[in-house]
Formats: structure tokens, C-alpha cells, sequence
């Protein structure tokens, strides 16, 4: 009688091709299937480190293993990019230090250059000859890139500024290939993998003639989430960290750090299965691109934190999302080059979230401390100043372009959020989104009242009971909902333990200054 | 004048005959009839008993306008374990069956339904715990718990989602 143990070992391989993350559970069963499931190779594949260095060469053997054996490109689930872009330098061939090895191996060349040519997007059949006279030149560079290793072309006498360009080409090219030949892949972390400091959004004038410097993982990337082309790489891409740790070689580590965040977004944006961009130390790259057409982004989840960015940058961001499902933005953690703060402004970011109440199911935002109409307690009309500074009246004006008009026509209050479940604010702002923008004010207005409908968390920053009688009324009134059995309200924080804003560090210098590092995950030797 | 109507005889005897353009969707027959040029006479299937067969031809029935299968044999690309409607119909069987069918289609040559039984397989090992999935399959646990421990420790990566 038949059964899964006694099929031939082909059908094996053919039933584990469907499973992505049951492996585990099948390799426990027992040692037949166990030893079917190959842990230690799928192991060794999962993530994998693209950086300039030593490391390279061991990406590269990835890369070489998996052209050899693409089933091995299945198991790759996460990749990190390392090679910030310092400059636009053109691309010269060379020959390149591992050639003459790769030569040697029966058919590899051929192998490689099929793969480089498959994820340039060569069309072999093309009746457009002078698009594929380009891509075929293109790949013709990245398989010379292949060829060497990050060390060979950081050698000779480039000026400072292009020291170790040549090695980035190297490394953008195995990234390049790795994503191009893994179709499980779920995560990316990358720094910004192009150049934009030489006007590359300014299309007239001087830059106009600019080529740009084709850097072969901004390639990829760009072809992937381009229109129409359904490239057979990055459709399950979920997840993107952009890595902000400042190593460029200007920045300086205490600070908030400039990058093209918004230039990412032609990166990732449109990917099939893309859900969650994040970052972290974030100030505003005034040469990166301004503004993102709005509802015209995949992403629905978006983590902003220790950031320095005004609340018309991030409606940018939000406006650009078809449907948003989770925001998260903080301030701190590092401090600001010229002192001054972002602004934020609670009504337009309220209205800019307005667009999405119907989805938008977890808010978690910590910008409280740079609201100055928050700071006192005299609880003057706060309107004229939310109209004007980061308002309507602003936008126009907005470096980051200006958000749709519909925004400023937005009316409601967190109430009409149907699909919010968790919802992290500062008191004051919380208070304020509760009342809503364009709405007439309740003569008796309560906070438990104004919630969203379906909340299950609550956490509330910058509360001390007893400093404000009305606020403590509020909150009474929250924690009796959480008892009633009609309220979905499980869980309410910062109620008996105050927690407090976050802030932009004042002294750098100050060595007790909390400056938020990136943790860089730990990677085991075998990996 | 090449035959429209062939037939086949089953393991255990049994003649069935079905329409050629359905029959070809098995890459063996399909190859065999080209050696073979025109035939009248039954066409053993040494491997494969009645019902097992007339489940294949019930497939084939359904499947016969279906396009050449496309490149899913590409490595390189994902695959899903999504399965039409009326193919997961077809393969509500009992264990025995399933298997039957997909050691015929392997057999047969028939990649649709190959990928349909193993995409099957699949899903009845999602989302399971490894006692579930032995329950499942009738699998005998032959690990010590002092192994299953070490292997669960040294593979807690592959818990990520």
C-alpha cells in the first residue's frame, strides 16, 4: 500500500518544492523525512550577506552553489544588502581576479551569464533592438562585475571620494544575481543602493544630459516593481528595511541622518506581495526626490522610528499607500545637525490618516514632544497654528510636495477608525484625534466615547494622574470601558506608570545621551 | 487513418477505451503512440490498477483543452500550492487513492496532475505539528525525546515567519 514514506525520492522533492515553512515539523516527524528536509542546507541558505570585504566571497559561493543547483535558490528567505552608493562614477570593465577559476568549471561561464542576462531582462526575441542593444550591454558589465571580488577594484588611484567605488559595483552585482535566482525571498535590509546627489530627479537644466549610473541591484529592483513586467524574481517580498546607520562617509552617528527614503519607494513599492517599509534615524534628503504620487503604493505598513521628519513628509508616505494598515512613527534617539526640531502637526497628520480609516488597524505614534501647542496647560485654540505651521497653508510650500486636495476635506475623529485595534499616542494628541478635525465639538465631550470601535490596546504616553483633574476624568472613564462587557478594550498602558515622549537628544556629546544604535542581527559562523 | 478511439487495459485486466487527444495527455502514451504508430489491439498499463486508471482518465477528461504544460519545472520560480476548485474535488479521496494517482501520474507522465497530487500532499502537512502530521500519515516517531529536543534547538531559525 502506498504512502507519503514509501514514495520514490523524486516525489519527496516535489511535495517539499510546495513547503516554505513547514519544514520543521516535517523533519521532527522521523528520520526518513528528517533526512528529506536537508536543515543544515536550508540553513546555510536563509539569509544570506551581501557586503563589500572578505564577505563578498562567500556570497559570491552562494550565488555559484545556487547557478549550479537552482532548487538551492528556494531556500533563501532573507537578504541584506551592505555598500552604501558614494558617488556616480561610471562603470569600467576590467578583467576581473576570478576569472580565470570560473573559466575552468565546465559550462559556469555560460551558466552565469544566462542568470545575469535573466535578471537584466535581455529578450533574447526582442524586436526592439536598440532597448536590447542597452540591456545587452548592461549585462555584458554586470557579468565583468561578477568577475571580481570586492578587493581588486579598491585598489589603484581613485581620489578620495571614488576610494572603493569600483568594489560596490562587485557587490551590487552578486546581490543583484542572489536576488534574481531566490523567489522565496520575504525580507530585504539594504542601504540606498543608488546615487542621487548629482540631480538625479532634476531632468532639466545642466543635469539634463546626466546618464545615470545603471548599479545592477538598483536595477533589478526598479525593473521588478515596474509597471507591467512581471519579472520571475521578488514577487514575495513582504518586508523592506532600509538600513540608515549613517556609515556614509560624511555622516556622523549622533545624528538623524539624510536618505532618500521616498527614493526607495520606485524600489519596492509596487512588488505584488510587499506589505511593511521600515527605517529608522531618518531626517529628509533635500536632494532626495520630493513627494510620491498618492494611492499609488503596494505598502501597507510602515515603521518610521527614531526619526526626525515633519507630519508633511509622512503624509506623504501615507497618501502614497492604496490602503494603510499599520503606522508607526517615533522621534529620538539621536539629535538634530542644526538644532532644530521637526515639526509636527496632530490635525493634518489626523486628516492624512482619515483616508485610510477604514483600514488603518494599528497607530502607534511618539512625535508629541516637538507639538510646542501641546507644552502648556492653557489649552488655548490650538487651530490658527495647525492651519499655518506643517497646515493647509503650508502645503503648497511643502518641499515634499504637496499632498492631494482631498486631505483638507477630511472631517472625523478616531471613531470613524472601523479597523483599528491598537492605538499608541500621547495624551494630548490622542485627546485631540478623539475630537476630531471639522466637527462640531460635543458640549460634554468624553474620551471613552471618541475611541475607535473595535480597540483592544491602548497605550497612552506623557499621563500623571493627578496634574490635570479633567484628564484624570478621562482616563476613569477609559479603564470603566475596559470593564464593560460590551468593549473590546483588553489591554490600557501607561495609566499607573507614566511613560514619556520620546525626544530628539539635546546633547550628543553627552555619553549618557540614549543614542539609538542599529542592532545588526548576530549570523552564526555556518551562515 | 490514425485511430480517434484507444484502449487501454488495466493491471488487474480491465479494458477502457477512451478518445486519443484525451489519452495524450500522458506524455508516455503519447511518445509510445508515435513509436507505435496506428494500434487496435488494448495497450497494457502494467502499473496501474482499474480504478486508479479511470480516476487518471476522469482527469484527462476534464483536462484535455488545457495548454502544454508551461515552464513550472523552473527552479527559479515560486511555487504556490493553490489548486482549482474542481481539481480539489477530484482529489478528495482517501490516502491510499491520492497516492495511487500520483505514482500514476508520475508513472503516466502526466505533470498536471503530478503537481496537483503533491500540491495536495502539501497542503496536508501545512500548518501541522509534527504529531499531527504522523497522525496524519501513519508515521512511526523514531526519534528519542532527547534527539527531537536537539533537533527543535539547533533549527529554532526555521520557526521565523
Amino acid at each position: 500500500m502506498p504512502s507519503l514514506l514509501h514514495l520514490p525520492p523524486d516525489l519527496h522533492l516535489h511535495i517539499l518544492a510546495y513547503l516554505h515553512h513547514d519544514c520543521l515539523a516535517l523533519a521532527l516527524t522521523c528520520r526518513t523525512l528528517y533526512r528529506l528536509c536537508d536543515l543544515p542546507t536550508r540553513k546555510r541558505f536563509r539569509r544570506v550577506r551581501v557586503q563589500p570585504g572578505k564577505n563578498l566571497d562567500r556570497a559570491f559561493d552562494l550565488l555559484l552553489a545556487i547557478i549550479r543547483r537552482p532548487s538551492l535558490g528556494r531556500y533563501v528567505r532573507h537578504l541584506e544588502y551592505q555598500g552604501v552608493v558614494e558617488a556616480h562614477v561610471p562603470y569600467e570593465e576590467n578583467p576581473g581576479d576570478r576569472e580565470a577559476e570560473l573559466r575552468d568549471e565546465a559550462g559556469m561561464m555560460g551558466l552565469l551569464q544566462a542568470a545575469v542576462r535573466r535578471a537584466i531582462g535581455v529578450d533574447e526575441n526582442s524586436a526592439d533592438a536598440d532597448a536590447d542593444d542597452e540591456k545587452t550591454k548592461l549585462a555584458a558589465q554586470v557579468l565583468n562585475m561578477l568577475m571580481q571580488s570586492s578587493e581588486q577594484r579598491n585598489k589603484g588611484d581613485w581620489n578620495y571620494t571614488y576610494r572603493g567605488m569600483h568594489g560596490i559595483f562587485a557587490v551590487q552585482a552578486v546581490a543583484a544575481l542572489l536576488v534574481s535566482v531566490a523567489p522565496n525571498l520575504e525580507s530585504m535590509a539594504l542601504v540606498q543602493p543608488f546615487f542621487n546627489y548629482t540631480g538625479f530627479y532634476h531632468t532639466e537644466g545642466r543635469f539634463a544630459d546626466q546618464s545615470r549610473v545603471a548599479f545592477p541591484l538598483d536595477y533589478v529592483l526598479r525593473r521588478a516593481n515596474g509597471e507591467g513586467d512581471a519579472t520571475p524574481f521578488l514577487r514575495q517580498l513582504r518586508r523592506v528595511y532600509v538600513i540608515n546607520a549613517g556609515r556614509g562617509w560624511m555622516d556622523d552617528e549622533r545624528f538623524y541622518t539624510s536618505m532618500d527614503f521616498l527614493g526607495m519607494f520606485a524600489l519596492v513599492d509596487r512588488l505584488p506581495a510587499i506589505e511593511t517599509v521600515s527605517t529608522d534615524v531618518l531626517c529628509e534628503d533635500e536632494n532626495g526626490k520630493s513627494g510620491l504620487e498618492p494611492n499609488s503604493s503596494n505598502i501597507s505598513r510602515i515603521h518610521i522610528n527614531h526619526s526626525a521628519v515633519d507630519t508633511m513628509y509622512l503624509a506623504s508616505v501615507i497618501c502614497a499607500c492604496k490602503s494603510l494598515r499599520e503606522l508607526q512613527f517615533s522621534l529620538g534617539g539621536r539629535a538634530s545637525s542644526d538644532g532644530s526640531s521637526s515639526m509636527e502637526n496632530p490635525k493634518t497628520f489626523l486628516q492624512t490618516l482619515l483616508l485610510h480609516r477604514e483600514t488603518l488597524e494599528v497607530l502607534d505614534v511618539d512625535f508629541e514632544a516637538n507639538i510646542s501647542e501641546f507644552w502648556n496647560d492653557d489649552d488655548e485654540d490650538t487651530e490658527p497654528d495647525f492651519d499655518t505651521y506643517g497646515g493647509r497653508s503650508e502645503a503648497q510650500h511643502s518641499w515634499t510636495g504637496a499632498p492631494p486636495d482631498e486631505l483638507w476635506e477630511q472631517k472625523g475623529s478616531l471613531r470613524d477608525f472601523t479597523s483599528m485595534t491598537h492605538v499608541s499616542l500621547g495624551l494630548k494628541t490622542l485627546l485631540y484625534m478623539a475630537k476630531g478635525v471639522n466637527l462640531t465639538e460635543p458640549s460634554d465631550f468624553k474620551l471613552a466615547d471618541h475611541l475607535p470601535p473595535n480597540l483592544e490596546y491602548l497605550l497612552i504616553r506623557g499621563y500623571e494622574r493627578g496634574h490635570r483633574k479633567d484628564h484624570d476624568e478621562h482616563i476613569d472613564g477609559v479603564l470603566s470601558l475596559k470593564k464593560s462587557e460590551s468593549s473590546k478594550l483588553r489591554e490600557i498602558r501607561g495609566i499607573d506608570e507614566s511613560i514619556p515622549h520620546a525626544e530628539d537628544v539635546d546633547d550628543p556629546d553627552d555619553e549618557s545621551a540614549p543614542l539609538w544604535e542599529w542592532e545588526e542581527q548576530e549570523w552564526s559562523e555556518d551562515e | 487513418m490514425s485511430a480517434t478511439m484507444l484502449t487501454f487495459e488495466s493491471n488487474d485486466g480491465v479494458q477502457i477505451t477512451i478518445a486519443r487527444d484525451v489519452a495524450e495527455r500522458s506524455v508516455l502514451i503519447k511518445n509510445m503512440l508515435e513509436d507505435l504508430g496506428d494500434t487496435v489491439e488494448a495497450i497494457p498499463i502494467p502499473n496501474v490498477n482499474e480504478a486508479v486508471l479511470r480516476k487518471v482518465i476522469e482527469w484527462c477528461e476534464h483536462h484535455k483543452g488545457d495548454p502544454p504544460s508551461t515552464g513550472d519545472d523552473d527552479d527559479s520560480r515560486r511555487k504556490t500550492t493553490d489548486i482549482d476548485e474542481w481539481d480539489q474535488k477530484f482529489m478528495q479521496v482517501d490516502q491510499e487513492m491520492l497516492f495511487e494517482i500520483i505514482l500514476a501520474a508520475n508513472y503516466l507522465d502526466i505533470k498536471g496532475l503530478l503537481d496537483v497530487g503533491c500540491k495536495t500532499v502539501a497542503n496536508m502537512i501545512k500548518g501541522k505539528s509534527p504529531e499531527e502530521i504522523r497522525k496524519t500519515f501513519n508515521i512511526q516517531n523514531d526519534f528519542t525525546p532527547e534527539e527531537e529536543d536537539q533537533i527543535r534547538r539547533e533549527n529554532e531559525w526555521a520557526e521565523d515567519r
